[in-house]
């Protein structure tokens, strides 16, 4: 998903840990650690890394110094996965199994015998598929110290998240009502926050 | 500090009393948090959920159905509370559309202002970049300040009279 183009869906975070001043090289020298490796033949489900924000599929880029704006880094997060579709499975077990059969003269498969061809066909198939590229932004507002990852998808802000630690030496902390409260009220304000319970609008 | 998964799961009800409160707000007031900021509902797109019940019941009102809308402010009556709401701001003479959610206040199918998109075609990339976080954070910024206020009014002396109020309106005709 993105922040350049059509409806903006956003996921917001705050940056926790010991920030240090020259960040621009922190986040520099993370990105460069952690930058999508481009693999073409790949036993892997899924790769994931760090890219450029204008240019996602380009992975030679050699400037990260371009990735910042005024007081803003922007580069994306690209997870790329490899799957076999379900009902592609099934067709090539079913068509397996059948020649399988024939052959045999057996009246039946075994258990043993149907595991066997689901898992080489399984193999066949995820040999011939290709890694499916998903690019998600990611701006990162240094004088605020939060970051916006533009997808709601679950798994990827997991992934996200994983990756930004590794990479960064930093924690993201997802924003939601309770944090978003915390930053804004001040210690005896928090205190009472902490007490409320659910208010009924019930008639 | 508290366990973060548990102060997500302690407090969620914070996020639907808010989208309950611009629920009613939005319909009810012509509000204006400030001089430079109006919101109101925008399409009618409301979900509204019986946390507590299982399976979760959801319901949800689209376009300006009455019928829809007795049956939103009959769940309300009910104890159900807005799980995710489309709403729209004025800041500034921009109109922004948006959902929003109550589990992690966070925007989906934001749009924003038309002067944006005409931002796209120009060679100036990191212009059209900049204009587009520009109107971003300003929709941001704007939801903090509403989530602001309710979080003050919901700890104040005033959130009863502000129960009392949503539940007058949920009973009216």
């Amino acid at each position: 998903m993105s922040l350049i183009s059509g409806g903006i869906t956003a996921t917001r975070y705050r940056v926790t840990g010991d920030i240090p001043e020259s960040l621009q090289s922190l986040i520099i020298e993370g990105i460069r650690k952690h930058r999508y490796p481009e693999l073409e033949d790949t036993e892997s489900t899924m790769v994931c890394g760090w890219t450029g924000f204008s240019e996602p599929y380009d992975t030679d880029y050699e400037n990260e110094q371009s990735f910042f704006i005024m007081e803003y880094a922007l580069f994306s997060l690209r997870i790329d996965t490899k799957d076999v579709p379900a009902r592609l499975l099934q067709k090539h077990v079913v068509l397996e199994s059948k020649k399988r059969l024939s052959g045999s003269g057996k009246g039946f498969l075994t258990k043993a015998d149907r595991k066997e061809i689901k898992e080489a066909v399984f193999s066949m198939l995820f040999s011939k598929a290709s890694l499916k590229p998903c690019v998600h932004n990611v701006l990162w507002d240094l004088a605020k110290n939060e970051v916006h990852v533009f997808t709601a998808s679950k798994a990827a802000l997991e992934d996200f998240e994983t990756l930004f630690s590794k990479s960064f030496g930093l924690r993201a902390v997802r924003l939601f009502p309770y944090t978003l409260a915390e930053q804004m009220l001040n210690p005896a304000e928090n205190a009472a926050f902490l007490n409320l319970i659910p208010s009924s609008f019930r008639v | 500090m508290l366990d973060l998964s548990v102060a997500y799961k302690k407090y969620k009800f914070i996020g639907s009393e808010f989208l309950t409160w611009l629920f009613y707000v939005a319909e009810n007031e012509a509000f204006r948090i400030s001089e430079d900021l109006e919101i109101g509902i925008s399409t009618h797109i409301v979900n509204i959920s019986f946390e507590n019940e299982m399976p979760k019941e959801t319901l949800s009102i689209k376009g300006d159905d009455s019928v829809d809308r007795d049956e939103c402010t009959s769940a309300l009556r009910r104890g159900a509370l807005v799980s995710k709401i489309r709403l729209a701001f004025e800041i500034r003479e921009n109109i922004y559309h948006f959902t929003i959610h109550a589990d992690w206040l966070s925007f989906s199918s934001l749009n924003l202002p038309p002067q944006a998109e005409k931002m796209l075609e120009p060679e100036d990339n990191d212009g059209a970049t900049l204009e587009r976080i520009y109107l971003y954070n300003q929709a941001v910024e704007a939801m903090d300040k509403l989530f602001e206020r309710f979080i003050r009014i919901r700890l104040s002396n005033d959130w009863a009279t502000v129960v009392s109020n949503i539940r007058k309106w949920i009973t009216r005709d």
